[in-house]
Formats: structure tokens, C-alpha cells, sequence
């Protein structure tokens, strides 16, 4: 028994999103005393519908993030792709069409990234801060500027805004993709690469690891992770904008650092990440019910995160004294 | 007239009394002790790691010495850290100069005022009329207002000496000044000592080169792991003496016993040639191991990244088991039964934050009969099989790699490679900053290496390894080949000299 939770606890201090883990259990224990409606079934399911968008952006987010690249231009993804769901429909294609285009698109945004950054070698940032423009004004231009209502699909409305035995779709989306990413981090050869490129770039390539194909392997994926991102967001919000997701990218950078990553590459977990989200998701939820201002909330998120990272800081510190 | 005043004015300008130093597992420099006087120019040389870098370190005050004294002018100073160095006149020219690229050269050659605290707003006629100054005292003339990046390297060496002279340095030291020069530079770096003569500016020269070391020095310190084996004045000593004093030491008995027989050809190079090498062939058995040693900036470090794909060739051809290959990248390489140990372990052998099982699983992936889908139980076993067979010393196979030391670092990047079963393996530096235990253990593993019929290239600059471990050598000198050496005839004069590039002056 003693052996057991020694164990336990030895795993625990291993665990990279450590501080995240108690820094959440404080957060869940704080709202369920502070408001009444917080600690209920539906409103959980509430918090996980809101965080699913960035839940599974944050899955490929975190192996960017880890591979030392970074993404900006994953809301301007969605806009494009999801415009482009909002076009076909309005032209009477089916939603299947639709669907397909949207993710044949987001996958084509993440292909010209990938080129970018892997064989151009123009880095990440400054790729995906042009594409966050160029994604974005095309969205514009093929819309015209309009909303295009998507509420009347009944297959979005499945994916997006329908529930299983009180589980919502979204929900079950999110753990899906977070499961399918956090297998191919451990148990496939591409996941291992990512963190090898990132933990040391010169070490890879001397191990005969082709970094180019893979970083462009993993910018096509997250491609078309946004895709499924666009379906859930266009679902939600029942409508396909141009201005859809904006300002996205921060809350999922924000979710994957809250999870553990750094930003220098090497280290991150995409189950951190999916608690960095759920995280987010449940600090809007509970301030909300708080009443607390909006830019009170801001502000607050804002510190959260640094304090995560500052623990982090002082943590590994104390790690490396150990050693 | 001028040689006369030199010598009137000869007056002890430093003097380092039993400098000693040591680090883990290591006597870098034993009692070491340098006379200097004003406008002598004394060429210090000795074979790699013999202590002249860290000599120099000491000098600079880059690293403090263990004992021993210091003195300039007859006091005794204490150079905690560079800057302190500079302030008593002593100035190092590393090979990696220290510029700031973006800047212009007159910015450059101001730049260490920025610092002081005087300093608070910006003069550009100053820092001209400074610039001007600092180039005219000795004698150069480079545009002011061309950026440092687009300077020639004999530039940059010019100027970053020309900032020591008018920074009022009266101990100058050039740490392998001419090995990125061409002819005509390197004639232009020796006149430009030979004014720092005149000026009274003392030079230490630190050089492989016999032809430059007999041009300009006044006497040559030869150093020897970590003494001074000896002191002559140029006039009293030849080529040939200063090369015996260099490599002449005994073979310590932490080698095996090679118990290898070299086999047929497996693989065999001939005329390579890129930016780095001109012209390099040989031929490697299977179960051999052939030394590859040059001094530094010879271009067997380049040798070795060429043989892996990571420097193209340009020319030339490579032929294994008589089949006509390209290495285009280390992935085909690897695809070839090649492997590769870097020199550098730290940043391009491991991955620091990853366990010792992740890094030693890396490469297995990369090989094109593998499955790419990673079995939990499977990595287990390999790591652990490699954690024993190579004694590697570490809590558990799941230590980050950061926290093993050095020979157990470098023992976990042979273990990654050997788990793809290479046939080839090219190792640079193998043992380089690992302590002699740990270096006897890998020589252990080397020699059971070629017993197994595996091929090894091992490329070092280090003389007593060289010579123990090899069954066959070729040294390098300016990118070419200058020596091929059978077993019989590995011996210290037979490599030192082909290292310098013979010994016609």
C-alpha cells in the first residue's frame, strides 16, 4: 500500500503539467464553494463543450509547439475553412461537400505553412503571422465580408450542439483526438521525431531523421486538426464569418504552455495541453458565474498563465540543484 | 638603428611563474613558467591538448590558474576575469573573433568605450577620429564605414588588433592567427607583428606552421601535456628538434590489447573533394581501425561530416563493397550501415532532456527495416541489453540524459548507433573531455567493434590514441592528405611531420 502511493507520488513529481494539475483542483474546489451552479453535471459538460475548439487545437499546437516552431494562424484557418463550408451550403451543395472542401482547404493551408517553414526555411513565427493575414483576407474576399448563416444543418448541429447519454458530441471529438495524438507522441516513430527535432535539431538530423518531411508532415496534420476545429466552431456558432476565431491562436498557445511546453521546443504533453484548455475553459465559466467583469477576466487568465510558467521556472530550479 | 633601440629597450613585460592547472581528471598545465619582454614576439607551440588554450585562458583571465603568479612590469596582478586582463595590457585575438557584425568597422573599433561609464552620449566624430587613429598607428587602412560582416576574416584580425594596440595593450596574444588565411594575408598578419615590434608591443604567437614560426619569432616556448618542455631562441633550434620536442611522450597502458585482424576493403574513397577537402582518398578494411589526424583547422573534423552526408562532395567517388554509393545526408548513410559519433555529444549526440532510453532509441527508427510504430517492452530490452553490454553508469534507463557524466554520455551515443548494427562507424573525437577510466572502457568497445568485423574511422586530435588504436592513419594537413601510414610505420615524427606539412620551409 505504502509502496503504491510512494509510486504514485513519484510518477506525480515526474509529471511535466504538474502545477497545472493543482493549480486546477484548486480552481474546481475554489468555484464549487464560491457559486451555485458550478458544480453540476451540465455545467461540466458546459465548461468541455466551450473548451472543445481549443482542446483539439491544442493537441498538433503542442507538437508544434514542442518540434520548437509555433502556429498563428490557426484562427484564420477556421475563418477560411469555415467560409468555406458557409459558400457551398449557400449554393445548395450538400454538407458533405462542405465538409470535405473545408478540410481540404484547412489541409492545403497547413501544406503552404509547411513548405514555408520546412523547406523555405522561413521560420514559423513570421510564416504563420503572414498566413494569420493571408488566410484571413482571403476569407474575407471569397465572403465578401458576410455571415452566412449554417444553423439549418442538421449534420453540424449533430457535431456540434448534440448530446450522447448527456455527453456532448464535442466532448467526445476532443477526447478522441486527444487520445489518438497522445498515442502517436508515445508509440509512433513520427511522434518521437517531433521531440527530437525540437530537443536538439542537429542531434536529429545527425540520426538520420528527416526533419524537413516531418515538419511538414506535422503542419499538413495540424491542417487538418483546424478542419475538424472549423466543424465545431461553425456548429457552435451556427454561422461561418470571417472574423470567426479570432485571437484563438493565444488561447491555445496559452493552453499548451499552461500544459507544460516550452517554448525553446523539446518538452510539452498533449494530455498537459488538453488540461491547459479545460483549464481556460473553466476559469471563463466560473468568473462568468462570479460575475466578474469581462476585463476583469482578461487580466486574470493573463496572470494565470505567467504564474504557471514562473512555477515552472522555480520548480525545475529546484530540480536541477537536486541533480 | 631600429633593431638597437629594440634591444636597449628589452624589459621584462610578463612573467607567468609555475602556472598550474587541473581539471576533473585532468593536469591541464604543470608549473609552467613564461618570460616575455617588450617587442619580443615568442611563438608558443605543442600538439593539441599539449595546454596551450588553456594557458592562454589563464593569461586572459578567462579562467583563474590552480597556483602559480603573474606579473606585468614586476607586479603581480590578479586577472580575475578579461576585462582585468585588458586593463593590465594583456589582449587576446581569439580564432573566433568578437565583433558585433551588424556594425560598421569604426563602431567596432570604438565599440569597448560604450562601456565605460563616462560614457553617456554619442560622439560619431568621436568614434571616427578614434577609428582613424586605431587603424593609422598601425599602419592599416579599411573602409570605416563597411559593416564587420562583410569583412574579410584577415580584416576582422587586423582590426580586433588594431583595437588591442590602441586600447593600450602591451601583450598580444594571437591563438592560431593564420589558419582561415590565404598567402597573401598571412604575409600581411607577419608584417603587421613585425610593426608591433617597433611599437614595443609584445606577441605571443601560437601556431602549427614551422615556415611562420621561423619568419617572425624571437624564441618558442614547445609545450608538452602541460609543461614546457623546452625554451630555445629561434637562431638555436631547427624544424626537426621543435617537432620531436612536440609529439616525443610515452603511450600510457590504458589501450587494450588489439586482438582485431583487418579483412578485405570495405569501402573505399577516392579523390573527395568539397569547400573543406581537396583530394582525399583511402581505402578501409572491414575489422580495422583507421586513425584519421590532423591539427586543428587541417580538415579532418570536415573529413569525417563529408563521410556522413553532411557536407556534400563536389568531387570524387565512394564505393562500398565495390558498389558505387553517394552520401547525400546522414539518412543515407545510416541506409548504408554508416554511423556517426559527432564530436560535440552535448548538442549533437544526445538530446539532452530526453532519457537515456529515448536517445539511445532515436536512430533505431530511422532504419528502413524497422517498424515505425514504437513497442513499450521491446525499447526496454534493447535499452537495458546496451545499458549493460556498454556498462553504462545510470540510476535507470529513464535519467535524462543531462545528468550522466561525460564518458557515460558519450557511451549512450554509442549505444544508440550500435543498435542499428552499423558496419561502419565514424567517431569524432571519441574520447574527447571524458576522464582516462571511462576513455579505457571505450577503448575496450573499439577494439571488440573490429574484432566483430565492423570498420571503424576514427577521427582524432588526440597523438597517443592515435597511435595505439589504429591499424592505420592518415593525417591531414590544409584539406589534403599528407600521409598515409600501415601500421609499422605509425610513429609520432612520421605523423607530427605530415601534420605540419612536411618539414621543407
Amino acid at each position: 500500500m505504502n509502496a503504491t502511493i510512494k509510486n504514485l507520488s513519484a510518477k506525480l513529481k515526474k509529471l511535466d503539467f504538474l502545477s497545472l494539475v493543482i493549480a486546477y483542483v484548486i480552481l474546481f474546489i475554489f468555484f464549487a464553494f464560491t457559486t451555485q451552479h458550478f458544480f453540476s453535471w451540465s455545467n461540466f459538460m458546459n465548461i468541455v463543450l466551450y473548451a472543445a475548439t481549443t482542446g483539439v487545437l491544442a493537441c498538433t499546437m503542442a507538437l508544434i509547439i514542442v518540434s520548437g516552431n509555433i502556429d498563428l494562424s490557426i484562427g484564420s484557418i477556421i475563418a477560411l475553412s469555415g467560409v468555406v463550408i458557409g459558400i457551398i451550403l449557400q449554393a445548395g451543395g450538400s454538407i458533405w461537400l462542405a465538409l470535405a472542401a473545408s478540410m481540404a482547404v484547412a489541409a492545403l493551408t497547413g501544406l503552404y505553412n509547411g513548405i514555408m517553414i520546412a523547406y523555405v526555411k522561413v521560420n514559423a513565427f513570421i510564416t504563420t503571422l503572414a498566413g494569420m493575414q493571408i488566410f484571413r483576407g482571403v476569407a474575407y474576399l471569397i465572403s465578401d465580408g458576410k455571415t452566412i448563416s449554417v444553423a439549418s444543418s442538421d449534420v453540424l448541429k449533430w457535431i456540434g450542439r448534440s448530446y450522447t447519454a448527456e455527453i456532448p458530441h464535442a466532448a467526445i471529438i476532443m477526447i478522441v483526438i486527444v487520445i489518438i495524438f497522445a498515442l502517436i507522441a508515445k508509440y509512433l516513430a513520427f511522434g518521437r521525431r517531433i521531440f527530437v527535432i525540437g530537443g536538439s535539431l542537429n542531434a536529429a538530423y545527425l540520426c538520420g531523421i528527416n526533419v524537413r518531411r516531418s515538419l511538414l508532415q506535422l503542419f499538413v496534420i495540424n491542417g487538418l486538426v483546424c478542419g475538424v476545429a472549423t466543424w465545431i466552431y461553425c456548429s457552435q456558432i451556427g454561422a461561418a464569418m470571417p472574423q470567426s476565431a479570432s485571437g484563438i491562436e493565444f488561447k491555445v498557445i496559452s493552453a499548451v504552455i499552461l500544459g507544460g511546453a516550452s517554448l525553446s521546443g523539446g518538452k510539452g504533453s498533449i494530455v498537459g495541453a488538453m488540461f491547459g484548455a479545460l483549464l481556460l475553459g473553466t476559469l471563463d465559466n466560473g468568473m462568468t458565474m462570479l460575475n466578474i467583469q469581462t476585463f476583469w477576466q482578461d487580466v486574470i487568465i493573463g496572470i494565470v498563465l505567467i504564474l504557471a510558467v514562473v512555477l515552472d521556472i522555480l520548480r525545475n530550479k529546484k530540480t536541477a540543484k537536486a541533480i | 638603428m631600429e633593431k638597437v633601440n629594440v634591444i636597449m629597450e628589452k624589459k621584462m613585460i610578463l612573467k607567468a611563474q609555475n602556472i598550474t592547472k587541473s581539471f576533473p581528471g585532468v593536469k591541464a598545465l604543470s608549473d609552467v613558467t613564461l618570460e616575455l619582454y617588450s617587442g619580443e614576439v615568442m611563438a608558443l607551440v605543442g600538439e593539441n591538448g599539449a595546454g596551450k588554450s588553456t594557458l592562454i585562458k589563464i593569461l586572459a583571465g578567462a579562467q583563474p590558474p590552480d597556483s602559480g603568479t603573474i606579473e606585468i612590469e614586476g607586479n603581480t596582478v590578479n586577472l580575475k576575469n578579461p576585462t582585468e586582463a585588458k586593463k593590465v595590457g594583456i589582449s587576446v585575438v581569439y580564432q573566433e573573433l568578437t565583433f558585433v557584425s551588424e556594425l560598421t568597422v569604426a563602431e567596432n573599433l570604438y565599440i569597448n568605450q560604450y562601456g565605460l561609464s563616462s560614457q553617456k552620449s554619442i560622439s560619431w566624430k568621436k568614434i571616427y577620429q578614434m577609428a582613424r587613429e586605431a587603424l593609422d598607428a598601425v599602419g592599416l587602412s579599411i573602409d570605416l564605414d563597411k559593416k564587420i560582416k562583410d569583412c574579410s576574416v584577415a580584416e576582422k584580425q587586423q582590426i580586433e588588433i588594431a583595437r588591442a594596440v590602441y586600447e593600450k595593450a602591451k601583450v598580444l596574444i594571437l591563438d592560431e592567427p593564420t589558419s582561415a588565411l590565404n598567402e597573401q594575408e598571412i604575409n600581411t598578419l607577419l608584417d603587421l607583428v613585425k610593426k608591433l615590434k617597433t611599437l614595443g608591443v609584445s606577441t605571443v604567437f601560437i601556431s602549427h606552421k614551422m615556415n611562420e614560426v621561423f619568419a617572425i619569432s624571437d624564441k618558442v616556448v614547445v609545450l608538452r601535456d602541460g609543461q614546457v618542455i623546452t625554451t630555445k631562441d629561434i637562431v638555436d633550434t631547427n624544424p626537426q628538434e621543435l617537432v620531436t620536442s612536440m609529439a616525443g611522450r610515452e603511450v600510457g597502458d590504458m589501450y587494450p590489447t588489439k586482438t582485431n585482424t583487418p579483412g578485405d576493403i570495405k569501402m573505399s574513397v577516392k579523390r573527395l573533394a568539397n569547400e573543406y577537402i581537396k583530394d582525399v582518398s583511402f581505402d578501409l578494411r572491414k575489422g580495422e581501425i583507421l586513425g584519421v589526424y590532423g591539427l586543428m583547422g587541417s580538415g579532418h573534423i570536415e573529413l569525417g561530416l563529408s563521410l556522413f552526408g553532411c557536407v556534400k562532395k563536389t568531387t570524387g567517388s565512394i564505393q562500398m563493397d565495390g558498389k558505387e554509393i553517394t552520401l547525400k545526408s546522414p539518412r543515407e548513410c545510416l541506409s548504408h550501415g554508416m554511423s556517426f559519433l559527432p564530436s560535440d555529444r552535448k548538442t549533437e549526440g544526445l538530446v539532452l532532456i530526453q532519457s537515456v532510453q529515448e536517445n539511445i532509441m532515436t536512430p533505431y527508427y530511422e532504419t528502413d527495416h524497422h517498424s515505425k510504430i514504437i513497442k513499450s517492452n521491446y525499447e526496454k530490452k534493447i535499452a537495458e541489453k546496451w545499458i549493460k553490454d556498454l556498462a553504462i553508469k545510470t540510476p535507470s534507463k529513464d535519467t535524462k540524459a543531462e545528468s550522466l557524466s561525460g564518458g557515460n554520455q558519450q557511451k549512450v551515443v554509442l549505444a544508440k548507433w550500435l543498435v542499428t548494427h552499423p558496419q561502419i562507424v565514424i567517431m569524432n573525437e571519441p574520447t574527447r573531455g571524458i576522464d582516462v577510466g571511462a576513455k579505457a572502457e571505450i577503448y575496450k568497445i573499439l577494439n571488440s567493434l573490429t574484432e566483430e568485423g565492423k570498420s571503424i574511422i576514427m577521427i582524432t586530435s588526440e597523438m597517443p590514441e592515435l597511435m595505439a588504436m589504429s591499424d592505420h592513419v592518415i593525417v591531414m594537413h590544409e584539406g589534403t592528405v599528407t600521409g598515409t601510414f600501415s601500421k609499422e610505420e605509425i610513429t609520432q615524427d612520421n605523423i607530427m611531420s605530415a601534420a605540419i606539412g612536411g618539414l621543407n620551409l
